[in-house]
């Protein structure tokens, strides 16, 4: 599973390294509108003339800058988070898990369309939009590995010999994390592609000009009806495969992961 | 514990819930950098003068933890507040639309939980065979599928195949039977109007297929693992060892026990399900809550779009209640 998603992916980069290369050009506008696919313009043009092909390949430089810019940032916060609310416990505990249990209850799509329409397109923007809902989900994984570790009397030695907060939570404790966070991060690059696409073809993600693919998508979708099915087809198989790479390798990951920890534990 | 009291204290613990769900978008929509003035405006700026009245009209010259208040209080009281745009209160708008979102999310559960669970048992039952690889690359794939785009592709199969179906809207207006409860299966069946029946069903279709195969291939996969899972403890063994038919063993000691978690694993999917359901209702012009929600954002509409979030927050609360409880009842364990 891991070596088939790694190898969807890297053909996607690949795709999209090509069309760099290559110089083509998804902005680039011609009279030849909404012609279907033919071999000068493999995957047709859409209402504007613009070849659906090069913006399916540069789509995914934007689509992925966005989608891991968002990875990135809930990783960030709900690791730290949950490793301050694990390791301390108490009230700040409580109060976390509440405040983050209630963020685990709502849909991420629904605080994503919230905080993009109040803060507006962008990447970094998008990004942030969609990374909030998906910090739950590392504080919970993160916060759950602390307290199992805070217990174990090599962590009590760590004190005994002197060892400050930071020093305990960074150097010690959060190792036994970094595992299952890159399982659920690889994860959920695909739910983020996703996203994004979702973002964009609601018309709140990334402004045009910028090749999108879930802009792309919404944008041909006014022409479905006139039989000009190529330009939200393109894109939108270009997220099933992307997200499809993502989650076997995803999976692959946690399968691997699970495996080794059981054979460590047989192993005691 | 008995059953009615642990069916109160869990319909108690569900307040605080709420109260900080509600908190927690209030403080999105405060310590987020956007103002929803300057937005309301479009970002060509009204006058100071303009700016100043409408903060003044929102409330939003209070200090927040006045703003805060207020707002509970108001809530506490079912009141949303006004829709700028909409020229009525929220709650109004939102009591026209959530009909047709409870009728979309109901049908598309109906279509996910039966299937989506049979097809995770058949998977686990021949784990390691050909059907079960099949089948978990189909749902692979299917979960894959962002849900617009299967609405979209199924509106271009319609329309290039030439099938005479309806592909957006909740019926046809000549079709439309007279309103009561907003969900025009229901409405055609009070009325007993066969033809505006035949028609609301008719348009469900898209709609429950793409949102309904979504939730579908999450629940496969989840009861897949969950039986393999079951199919591996000591007493499935024991039960064997004891000369148990395959089939029994299955039915009366695999089968239940593995049914517990998805439950509550369905319990969960009602988030999915909502957040699914905006997308399939922008696809399908359905006039539910989330194409209510995408048009207050399209307007910058602050109270409107805080009544779809808090109105979706409540349905996800409401969703885990009644998992809850239906787990308390199936299995007793729970309650002690």
């Amino acid at each position: 599973m891991l070596i088939s998603g790694i190898v969807i992916i890297a053909s996607v980069l690949m795709l999209d390294l090509c069309a760099n290369l290559v110089g083509l050009d998804p902005l680039k506008t011609s009279f030849d509108v909404q012609s279907p696919p033919s071999l000068g313009h493999i995957m047709g043009t859409d209402q504007i003339g613009r070849d659906v092909f090069s913006r399916v390949c540069f789509g995914t430089t934007f689509s992925l800058l966005v989608a891991f810019s968002s990875v990135i940032i809930s990783l960030g916060t709900g690791s730290i988070v949950g490793a301050v609310s694990g390791f301390f416990g108490g009230k700040i505990d409580r109060l976390l898990s509440l405040v983050l249990d209630a963020l685990y209850a709502l849909p991420a799509l629904i605080i994503a369309i919230l905080i993009s329409a109040m803060i507006g397109p962008g990447v970094i923007n998008t990004g942030l939009a969609i990374a909030i809902g998906y910090i739950p989900q590392y504080f919970r994984i993160v916060r759950g590995i602390m307290l199992s570790v805070k217990e174990r009397p090599f962590i009590e030695s760590a004190r005994a010999l002197g060892a400050g907060y930071g020093n305990l939570i960074f150097k010690h404790m959060l190792p036994y994390a970094v595992t299952s966070i890159l399982a659920l991060a690889t994860l959920n690059m695909g739910a983020a592609i996703v996203d994004v696409a979702g973002l964009g073809f609601l018309g709140l993600g990334l402004p045009p000009p910028t090749p999108e693919w879930g802009t792309d998508l919404g944008y041909g979708r006014d022409f479905i009806t006139a039989g000009a099915w190529w330009s939200s087809t393109f894109p939108g198989l270009m997220i099933v495969i992307t997200v499809l790479g993502f989650t076997l390798a995803g999976e692959g990951l946690d399968e691997i992961f699970k495996m080794s920890t059981t054979r460590k534990r047989e192993m005691i | 514990m008995r059953l009615r009291t642990y069916i109160i204290s869990r319909i108690l613990l569900t307040i605080p819930m709420i109260f900080i769900l509600v908190t927690v978008v209030f403080i999105i929509m405060r310590i987020i950098p956007g103002d929803p003035v300057a937005a309301l405006f479009g970002g060509k700026g009204g006058s100071e003068e303009q700016i100043a009245l409408l903060r003044h009209q929102l409330g939003l010259d209070k200090p927040v933890y006045v703003q805060y208040i207020e707002y509970m209080a108001s809530l506490a009281r079912g009141d949303f507040g006004y829709s700028m745009v909409r020229q009525d209160s929220v709650v109004t708008e939102l009591a026209t639309y959530l009909p047709a979102t409870l009728e979309l999310t109901f049908c598309a559960a109906l279509l996910a939980i039966p299937i989506g669970v049979y097809c995770g048992v058949l998977a686990a039952r021949h784990a390691g065979g050909k059907l079960d690889a099949s089948i978990r690359i189909g749902a692979l794939v299917r979960w894959c599928i962002p849900v617009f785009w299967f609405g979209l592709a199924l509106q271009i199969l319609v329309v290039q195949t030439g099938v005479a179906l309806p592909i957006s809207g909740q019926t046809s207006q000549m079709e439309e039977a007279t309103r009561v409860t907003g969900m025009y299966v229901v409405d055609a069946i009070l009325s007993r109007d066969p033809r505006a029946l035949g028609d609301a069903l008719l348009h469900l279709i898209l709609p429950v297929l793409t949102l309904g195969t979504t939730m579908a291939a999450s629940l496969t996969k989840i009861s897949r693992t969950n039986v393999v899972d079951v199919l591996g403890e000591e007493y499935i063994k024991v039960a064997s060892l004891k000369g148990c038919s395959e089939d029994r063993v299955f039915q009366k000691h695999a089968l239940p026990n593995a049914l517990i978690p998805i439950l509550t694993y369905t319990g969960l999917q009602v988030a999915i399900l909502l957040q699914g359901a905006v997308l399939t209702e922008s696809v399908f012009s359905w006039p539910g809550v989330g194409r209510l929600l995408l048009f207050a954002v399209g307007y910058r509409d602050f109270n409107l779009i805080q009544g779809c979030v808090v109105l979706f927050a409540l349905l996800v609360s409401a969703a885990n209640l009644i998992v809850d409880i239906s787990y308390a009842i199936v299995d007793p364990r729970v309650r002690f």
